[in-house]
């Protein structure tokens, strides 16, 4: 007998966090649990959703971390 | 130039021997994960601009301290330190007294800021607007714990020696933060 898989088991591996034993565990299990596969597609549509999430900084900001970066650099090579 | 393929740990190395450029890449290829994980953790543009900077600051100063121990992972040890910050500044902001008119408001909340290039610096559409809001109203845990993996990269052990839980906790906030999203996105359409 297969252990169980949970959702939790999910989350993992769609975070890349299972082993390859466990890969092949919860590929069986998503063939026959419906509700494993109802989870799964959750995980999937959400883990898109949050992917098309970006916030930039304004381009300012950058420009005052490169100018810190450099006047630190001056201050360690006086 | 295919600026991805260089290592995180070349850059570092390279910064370190004076390439300045090395940083920009570094912050270029994750400010906007950066700035999503503060954004959410703080719910303010102006603070998470500002968070922003502090955390690269420091990066700086600590890369140049011989402070960062480099195991492939960058963007997690960037992450920690901005989430540390966020605290400090949400700690902060808990403690300052509030300024209100005769009518109990915040005085703060009539001060309007400009706002340069907001389209820019934010890619929303309107289902992006709905989600962002919707992570907000999440329990803190929660949002924590997703933001931590989501945009951070930290792995769930990570997370859970982070924010003194155990993996299963961690595990579980993260199922709770999904299905609690679901419910209220599905609560908020049939409300439309």
């Amino acid at each position: 007998m297969h252990p169980t898989i949970t959702r939790e088991d999910l989350i993992r591996h769609a975070y890349g966090e299972t082993s390859a034993d466990e890969n092949r565990l919860i590929a069986l299990a998503l063939e026959s649990n419906e509700e494993l596969r109802e989870f799964s597609a959750l995980l999937k549509n959400t883990t898109e959703a949050l992917n098309s999430i970006r916030m930039k900084p304004h381009p300012t900001s950058v420009q005052i971390i490169m100018e810190e970066s450099q006047d630190s650099s001056m201050e360690i090579s006086n | 130039m295919h600026t991805h393929l260089i290592p995180d740990q070349k850059l570092v190395v390279s910064y370190l021997e004076g390439n300045e450029a090395a940083l920009e890449m570094l912050i270029r290829r994750y400010k906007q994960k950066v700035m999503t994980s503060i954004y959410m953790l703080v719910h303010d543009r102006y603070l998470a601009e500002d968070i922003f900077q502090e955390t690269f600051i420091k990066v700086i100063h600590s890369l140049r301290q011989g402070k960062y121990q480099h195991e492939g992972k960058f963007l997690p040890w960037v992450i920690r330190i901005a989430r540390n910050l966020c605290i400090d500044h949400i700690r902060r902001r808990k403690k300052m007294p509030t300024i209100t008119d005769s009518e109990g408001k915040d005085v703060f909340g009539y001060i309007k800021v400009d706002e340069p290039n907001a389209h820019e610096r934010i890619e929303f559409n309107q289902t992006n607007s709905l989600l962002l809001s919707l992570i907000e109203k999440l329990p803190e845990e929660q949002r924590e714990v997703l933001i931590l993996r989501h945009y951070g990269d930290l792995s769930f052990k990570e997370i859970a020696d982070l924010t003194g839980c155990s993996i299963n906790t961690a595990l579980g906030r993260m199922r709770y933060a999904i299905l609690n999203l679901r419910k209220m996105m599905l609560f908020s359409t049939q409300k439309q």
